[in-house]
């Protein structure tokens, strides 16, 4: 997939392109919202991932430029500002997702994932490791053709899960990601989170997929032999 | 009493009823001593032709009185009072209206009568005139038989009942016409004020126009007076400037946030990175770490925000049992894995308040975090009221033995609680603490109507 990335800070365009291409995407990089216009334009983009406060043209004036255009790509807003208000205000502007500055490269790529997956429902709408499904329409999760019962926060945390497969994500990722209010680090909350989890996912008898990797996170995969 | 209008029409019309009291005053004053002047003429007219009547024959002194009344100009007969002396002497005539009664001895030369009031029989009040002259014999042969013809005293008096009708009219049409320019000039006044300080009305509702979110509004300058013009230049460049300054702050606010964030964003990045550099438990600590800085950012820019009055909120009806039931959610779980003691009473029924659901929910996390961090004792959330009273409240009750009352007084979490309780409109907080509790009330007030 080709994602365009527009960002001036040539140190966080940099390190959010090799996280990207360590995740398989191709990225292309502009430095000002006049030349990300101009290559939003020229190539066929799959996603455009914005800063908002750039020179030249900022984010919100880009997408909404792009908009009147009728450039449909999906766009999601990479920010410092993270105030409700700037939000809905990129939101109007025709993005289709806003992630605020400090971020981890894994709830980007979910992020992302997410976007994608609203605006190509064919790429898929159903996320699967072994034999566990997540329809992410009905939101419902299924193991071994059982129906697995989950609350708004364990279907956030599944998702996520299950989106960075097989890789494994921090207790801050998780945090940030299911959590709208702030919870200290300290605060044994995913913990707890993970071990309902694990009592749903997990039952007697199943291959365990919710896994503790040690001093990095969770994961759900399979467990190496 | 503060509307400037009626102020001023009030000014003006105070001001112009002393005007017409002072102009209607000097009118009824010389037109009734002018009415008064020509009744005295009148009546020194009658005294004259009086005079004429009396004679001097043989030593004798003659009248020839026609009658005791006379016939006043047009056909009201005006009864006639009047009595004539021996100047130094005794009555010589006193007329049949006088009765036994004397009429004033009151007289001067004929060149300067003396004019006065005075109360006739019957009590009716009148007004005399008072004359000498010398009386002219019959023949210049009886003067010269007679000697020196002697001087008479005279005065003649009628009922100044007409003159009082006519003055009594004159201030009764004085005071009508008075009242009614003064009721035309109050109309009039007020008419002229309104068109007048129809522009200042202009200015005031530009001015409730402007608000936070609306700063690049202006007042008019076109057709204004060249009163009104001045302030609201003077009001435009003060909105420029406020708006300059506004922009510049909120400008400000973005570029620490940016200046912040962008930083801890590389940080990150540059962590995750690193991961094959870096033991991972390192990196989730610098992660941790990271997070909780960033969280303090977006805490003090809410604080700065909020004291700029930047931002807004969204108040609406919901049930405050359900909110609370979501936001312990979370508390609830964590406490059954560890060894703190956590104790909801929230109840079935609804209770429905009027309040920003964000902030409400953000204050109650807020506060159950600052317990869940500084207390190592038993939680209490209870929420008081439900649909049908006029309050509804929470306590957030913190219970730890031994713990020093001021070790949770203070902090972000809180801050950013008073702030947002602060733009909640009639949200109240109360806190108590002592040695080993601390506590938080918050009183909402309650939806009128159901959602």
């Amino acid at each position: 997939m080709r994602i365009l990335l527009a960002e001036d800070e040539p140190k966080v365009a940099e390190h959010i392109r090799a996280g990207l291409i360590s995740e398989g995407f191709d990225v292309d990089v502009a430095t000002n919202g006049d030349s990300a216009i101009a290559q939003a334009q020229t190539h066929d983009y799959d996603l455009l991932l914005l800063d908002v406060m750039m020179p030249g043209k900022d984010g919100f004036a880009v997408v909404r430029l792009l908009r009147r255009r009728e450039l449909t790509t999906p766009v999601i807003f990479l920010t410092a500002r993270g105030e409700v208000e700037d939000r809905v205000r990129g939101l109007d502007a025709g993005a289709d997702d806003y992630l605020v500055k400090p971020f981890s490269i894994v709830e980007l790529v979910a992020r992302m994932r997410a976007v994608l997956r609203r605006h190509k429902p064919q790429v898929g709408g159903v996320l699967a490791v072994a034999d566990l499904r997540l329809d992410l329409l009905t939101r419902q999760a299924t193991r071994a053709e059982r129906t697995i019962e989950l609350t708004k926060r364990e279907y956030l945390l599944l998702e996520f899960l299950m989106s960075a497969s097989p890789r494994a994500v921090s207790k801050t990722a998780i945090l940030e990601h299911v959590w709208d209010q702030h919870f200290d680090s300290d605060t044994n909350v995913v913990n707890v989170y993970i071990k309902h989890l694990r009592e749903k996912i997990d039952a007697p008898g199943l291959k365990p997929l919710v896994q503790t990797v040690r001093n990095v996170g969770f994961a759900i995969r399979e467990e190496s032999p | 009493m503060n509307s400037l209008r009626r102020r001023l029409a009030l000014a003006l019309i105070i001001g112009y009823a002393w005007l017409l009291g002072a102009g209607g005053l000097a009118v009824f004053h010389f037109t009734s001593a002018a009415l008064t002047q020509q009744f005295d003429d009148a009546l020194l007219g009658k005294a004259t032709s009086l005079t004429l009547l009396v004679r001097q024959a043989e030593g004798r002194i003659e009248f020839n009185f026609p009658d005791h009344a006379i016939l006043q100009p047009g056909t009201v007969k005006v009864l006639e009072y009047f009595q004539l002396w021996r100047i130094g002497g005794e009555t010589i005539y006193r007329s049949i209206t006088v009765g036994s009664q004397d009429l004033p001895r009151r007289y001067s030369s004929l060149s300067q009568p003396d004019y006065f009031n005075l109360e006739l029989p019957g009590g009716i009040p009148g007004r005399a005139v008072g004359i000498r002259f010398p009386l002219v014999p019959r023949t210049s042969r009886a003067q010269m038989e007679d000697g020196p013809p002697p001087e008479i005293g005279l005065v003649a008096a009628i009922s100044r009942h007409e003159l009082d009708q006519q003055i009594d009219s004159l201030a009764y049409n004085i005071v009508i016409a008075g009242s009614i320019v003064l009721l035309a000039s109050l109309i009039v006044v007020d008419l002229i004020l309104w068109g007048g300080l129809k522009k200042l009305s202009r200015v005031t509702e530009q001015a409730q126009q402007i608000g936070i979110g609306s700063l690049q509004k202006r007042f008019p300058t076109k057709g204004m007076t060249t009163e009104l013009s001045p302030i609201c230049h003077a009001l435009n460049d003060l909105l420029d400037r406020l708006e300059h300054a506004f922009t510049e702050l909120n400008q400000y606010a973005g570029k620490v946030a940016h200046e912040l964030r962008t930083p801890l964003a590389i940080l990150r990045l540059k962590i995750e990175q690193g991961g094959n550099r870096i033991s991972p438990d390192l990196a989730e600590e610098l992660n941790a770490e990271i997070h909780q800085i960033a969280h303090v950012v977006d805490q003090s820019l809410l604080i700065a925000r909020a004291e700029q009055g930047r931002i807004q909120t969204q108040a609406c009806t919901f049930d405050l049992a359900e909110l609370l039931s979501d936001a312990t959610e979370d508390f609830s779980l964590v406490a059954k894995e560890s060894d703190r003691q956590l104790q909801f009473k929230i109840g079935a029924s609804p209770a429905r308040v009027c309040a920003d659901p964000q902030h409400t929910r953000q204050i109650v996390h807020n506060l159950l975090s600052n317990a869940w961090k500084h207390g190592r004792g038993k939680i209490r959330l209870h929420l008081v009221g439900h649909s049908g009273r006029k309050r509804v409240a929470i306590s957030v009750i913190n219970q730890t033995p031994g713990f020093p009352a001021a070790a949770s007084s203070s902090g972000l979490g809180l801050r950013v609680v008073d702030t947002l309780i602060r733009l909640q409109p009639g949200m109240t907080c109360k806190r108590r603490s002592g040695k080993g509790y601390y506590s938080v009330r918050l009183t909402f007030p309650q939806s009128p109507v159901a959602p």
